[in-house]
């Protein structure tokens, strides 16, 4: 426990004799994505702990991953996180990259980064109309999801998927986008831009929304650095790291773009940073934009630079970490291979993971009824937790 | 590309610095007898930020442990660390340990103690909190025990499933057997429950 969570416990404590409860929130309950249970610890109306139990969803992807070919693993780990399935694309991809010691061309570097931005935005724009539903209002997540909509269907067009792509492959990408698509995203992204600011302008000045988020749920910024947060929680926290430019991949390194950071690291900080993510991700998509207006033709390594990763294909031996910057944090992937068609070791590195168990700590001293108000500003996404 | 300033302090820390690319710079930890030590140098050198801890059975008793770790002055590189660790298992008919402390105090839903009995790796989650989690994980996962870890509750599988499904050995028909057991178990639940709790 931080002597942070004592003195709010200590400030905020009932002097009236209540009696301390016991009970589980889930695994099915409506306020909650998907199946995890939050045992909760309460004094009054007063949260103490809060447990999470997970594995309902569990599904030995890792395990699943070593005992058939890669090539086989792409669809399992984009089913992690089925909001950003482009991210756990690269993230696969980027790992065979790395064994091969190859770069995908230039064109298909910047159709990723605008793609993983699209992606981003989409995820985003899900977090927002669900926290919406945990602070008790109904109408964004008709708002977000019409947004979002826009978004998919690019999507659809682009790979004949919504939700699960498999569009960046080891060593570029799936096909060029068809006729007018540029055009069509151009468009999308101006009708989000002005959703955004309408959004804003419904949040930003309302009473309600500010009283059931300001200073509610603080996670301190050492905190969350040693308990292995990242993303927009750590960023809300006021530590700007973003592996976009701390590390950055991709064609990050030739885009401007700003880190948005919090001071309190409660949930109007975290919501304030997805927010203008959701601004600086527009930006980042339109300068990809106009760079693919010039760059280069091939979007795919020829043969011979990679091989078609299929069934038969023998990897090379050797171990990889890729990460990319999800909407949710770090995403990482850790790759062992040993020469045969069939991975050594596959790990996920899942942000919602340590997000979710920081539950305990944020929600200590608070109402019961700012629980899913927390618990929506984490963006937690079971299915990548479970695996 | 890892600044030598890092670089020298993998070296005091005992690892060899592998450098693989300019994001990942990559060290290997030759004498894993150290292993807590030298990841507190590490940690006191600055790397502070935990990104990921997992392992991968090697072959009989032997595991690789894989480190992820960043150093928030330099967060441009990352460093993975790995090392070799071998379970020994107890001489004889040594007690076996119950790796589990039911969650600490007062945890409600807590588990159901789950043994084990080998001999532990030292926890990293003195050194870095967020080990914990990936410790809890690799415990269900490989069957490691983390001396000093006070949480090695399961976090994914049943807490009643005794097995370990990331390791080579493991064999898939156990887990079908278990979940036919459950099924077993469920439907004589159900009929004991339909006849007042006598057969």
């Amino acid at each position: 426990m931080t002597q942070h969570a004592d003195r709010r416990l200590e400030k905020r404590f009932d002097p009236l004799l209540t009696e301390k409860v016991v009970f589980a929130v889930g695994p099915q309950h409506p306020s909650l994505p998907a199946p995890v249970a939050l045992n909760v610890q309460a004094d009054g109306e007063l949260i103490e702990r809060v447990y999470p139990e997970v594995g309902y969803m569990h599904r030995g992807v890792e395990h699943l991953c070593q005992t058939r070919p890669l090539a086989q693993c792409a669809p399992l780990l984009s089913r992690c996180d089925w909001l950003s399935g482009h991210f756990a694309d690269y993230i696969y991809s980027n790992a065979i990259e790395q064994l091969y010691n190859v770069e995908a061309p230039e064109r298909a570097q910047w159709l990723r980064t605008l793609v993983l931005e699209l992606n981003r935005i989409s995820s985003h724009l899900f977090w927002w109309g669900q926290l919406g539903l945990e602070a008790g209002a109904i109408t964004p997540v008709f708002w977000a999801m019409r947004e979002r909509e826009l978004l998919l269907d690019l999507f659809y067009e682009l790979t004949g998927s919504r939700w699960h792509h498999h569009w960046i492959i080891p060593g570029g990408v799936n096909g060029e986008p068809p006729l007018g698509w540029y055009g069509r995203v151009s468009s999308a992204l101006r009708q989000v831009a002005e959703a955004v600011e309408h959004y804003e302008r419904f949040y930003s000045d309302n009473a309600i929304w500010i009283n059931r988020s300001e200073l509610i749920g603080t996670l301190d910024a050492d905190f969350a650095l040693i308990s292995g947060a990242s993303g927009p929680v750590l960023r809300a926290s006021g530590v700007a790291h973003d592996l976009r430019r701390d590390q950055p991949y991709l064609k990050y390194a030739e885009v401007e773009f700003d880190i948005p950071s919090g001071e309190h690291g409660d949930v109007l900080d975290r919501y304030r940073v997805r927010m203008e993510e959701i601004r600086q991700s527009i930006s980042i998509a339109g300068h990809c934009l106009e760079e693919l207006a010039s760059v280069g033709d091939d979007a795919q390594l020829r043969d011979g630079e990679i091989p078609e990763i299929n069934n038969e294909t023998e990897l090379p031996k050797g171990d990889v970490y890729a990460a990319v910057e999800g909407p949710r944090g770090e995403m990482g992937l850790t790759l062992v291979t040993n020469g045969g068609a069939v991975p050594e070791r596959v790990h996920l590195r899942a942000p919602s993971l340590y997000h979710l168990f920081l539950l305990d700590e944020l929600c200590r001293g608070y109402l019961l009824a700012d629980l899913f108000v927390i618990f929506g500003s984490l963006d937690i996404m079971i299915g990548e937790v479970d695996r | 590309m890892l600044p030598e300033v890092l670089q020298q302090l993998v070296r005091e820390a005992g690892g060899e610095p592998l450098l693989l690319d300019a994001r990942n710079q990559r060290a290997i930890l030759s004498d894993a007898g150290n292993v807590e030590l030298m990841c507190k140098k590490l940690r006191n050198g600055g790397f502070t930020r935990l990104i990921d801890f997992t392992a991968r059975h090697h072959e009989a008793d032997e595991f690789e442990m894989h480190l992820v770790l960043r150093h928030p002055d330099h967060a441009h590189c990352g460093l993975s660390l790995k090392w070799k660790w071998q379970v020994k298992k107890p001489a004889g008919d040594a007690p076996k340990e119950s790796y589990n402390e039911d969650g600490g105090a007062g945890q409600p839903g807590g588990h159901a103690p789950r043994q084990a009995g080998f001999a532990s790796h030292p926890s990293l989650s003195r050194v870095w909190p967020a080990a914990g989690l990936c410790e809890r994980e690799i415990f269900e996962m490989f069957g490691i025990p983390f001396a000093g870890n006070e949480n090695l509750a399961p976090l994914l599988l049943d807490e009643r499933f005794r097995d370990n499904p990331l390791r080579k050995d493991f064999q898939p028909e156990k887990a079908k057997t278990y979940a036919e057991s459950l099924l077993e178990q469920r439907d004589e639940d159900a009929m004991l429950e339909a006849v007042g709790g006598e057969l």
